[in-house]
């Protein structure tokens, strides 16, 4: 089976010649849920940044058979949806329902089937009831639901998801696990939490200063390098 | 209905548009009849069950301007010509809050572009109007972590460094915002214009707003 993403060797350096990604290979297939741990600065945001074609570095990187080069990118930002750690850098919109609406009009999609898109998807995330409220009234856990479904309303074939349990509370998370694995979507997931990782991943892959050092199950990983507080 | 559902009903545009209309009539009407214009703002307000309290707060921000411009106007206008100038700023900045109570902010960005006002304009607007919050609980906590370290011990001069040095911090995160957002924007596709899923319809209504604002204008004005 082909993956939905693969990379190979990986590598990128900050415009000031820091390298942030040494030579990473990666496989993600259909229905995993793939945790990055690792500490921070190791890599992981930087490798889901290029997932979506924000940055691009050298090597070879393919979501679901498109290459990631300049002139797919666009497609590319379809099939991979990209969750920021921060909610508010995400929700830039007056209102919930545009700044969901913003990912399918981009694509091309009429205002009413937007709308319609986006209806849908804030019921699937359960933040249905805050549609027509502002961005900053939010709490963090609503905030979170918006983001997601604006990711979601781009109908991305994989998940990348950056800290996602970051400023939540233990309902507010245990209501993400739930939601996560009702959603049928390929995902990457860079986290510090264990018990979230736990909850969700079917393996996982440890980042250290650029570079895949292990791959395994969570609890292996975990262990191995002491990743619990 | 009731005449605030109504109101609230209209299409931001024809707001837009009537405001418009009355803002100018409010800089051409001759000063002993801007009276009318700000009976017919109480009138709107009662009407639209207005807040009157935050509608006075919001428009009293711009009085520092207006009376600053005031004063340096006495030595050629006048005490009275000066008084006239301040009160013809406020009763402008009455009227925007009140229209801006009636519509909310984000149906007046989108009629805003759907009016024609260049793209960048009502971005940077939206922009503002989302994030200048977030800014604003930034500089509070920069504040408070300062306050926790003992600033306000140090004297005025010190207080005046850390002032500095605060804006320069605030400066330095909104660009390091700025630069997420961006990403976060262009990663949903983002290619140099927002689009915007509200599509209002005028109505008769509507048209009777713009129609009833130019008219009173132009009968306060020509009579």
């Amino acid at each position: 089976m082909r993956p939905v993403i693969s990379a190979r060797g990986l590598i990128y350096c900050y415009p000031d010649g820091t390298p942030a990604l040494r030579g990473v290979d990666f496989d993600l297939h259909e229905g995993e849920t793939v945790v990055l741990f690792g500490p921070n600065g190791s890599g992981k945001t930087t490798f889901l940044h290029h997932l979506n074609g924000l940055i691009r570095g050298e090597g070879r990187l393919t979501v679901c058979n498109i290459d990631a080069e300049a002139r797919n990118l666009a497609r590319l930002r379809e099939k991979v949806g990209l969750l920021f750690q921060d909610p508010d850098d995400q929700l830039f919109l007056p209102t919930v329902l545009e700044d969901v609406c913003f990912g399918p009009l981009n694509m091309g999609a009429e205002p009413a089937a937007a709308i319609e898109i986006a209806r849908e998807m804030l019921e699937l995330t359960g933040a249905a009831h805050v549609r027509s409220r502002a961005p900053q009234h939010l709490s963090a856990g609503e905030k979170r639901r918006v983001a997601l479904a604006g990711v979601l309303a781009m109908r991305p074939a994989v998940l990348a998801l950056d800290e996602p349990t970051t400023w939540l509370d233990p309902p507010a998370q245990r209501s993400l696990v739930s939601l996560l694995r009702t959603l049928p979507q390929a995902k990457v997931v860079a986290t510090h939490d264990v018990p979230f990782a736990r909850a969700v991943a079917t393996r996982a892959v440890f980042f250290d200063s650029g570079r895949i050092v292990a791959a395994g199950e969570v609890d292996a990983l975990v262990e191995r390098f002491e990743w619990l507080p | 209905m009731t005449s605030a559902a109504w109101l609230r009903e209209r299409d931001a545009r024809a707001v837009l548009l009537a405001l418009l209309a009355i803002l100018v009539g409010i800089a051409v009407t001759p000063s002993a009849r801007l009276p009318i214009l700000a009976v017919l703002l109480i009138v709107i307000a009662v009407a639209g069950h207005v807040s009157v309290g935050p509608v006075l707060r919001r428009s009293a921000m711009v009085l520092p301007f207006a009376l600053f411009l005031a004063l340096a106007a006495i030595p050629a206008r006048g005490w009275e010509m000066a008084a006239v100038l301040a009160g013809r700023a406020w009763i402008s900045a009455l009227y925007v809050v009140v229209a801006v109570e009636s519509a909310t902010a984000p149906r007046l960005f989108s009629a805003l572009a759907r009016l024609g006002c260049p793209q960048p304009l009502v971005t940077v607007l939206q922009f503002v109007y989302r994030f200048v919050s977030v800014l604003a609980g930034v500089a509070s906590n920069i504040r408070a972590a300062a306050l926790a370290r003992g600033v306000q011990r140090a004297g005025r001069r010190r207080m005046f460094g850390v002032a500095a040095g605060t804006i320069a911090v605030l400066f330095a995160r909104a660009l390091g915002r700025a630069t997420r957002i961006h990403q976060a924007m262009v990663a949903r596709g983002y290619r140099g214009q927002i689009p915007s899923p509200m599509r209002e319809r005028m109505r008769v209504a509507d048209g009777l707003l713009i129609i009833g604002a130019v008219a009173l204008v132009l009968t306060i004005r020509t009579q």
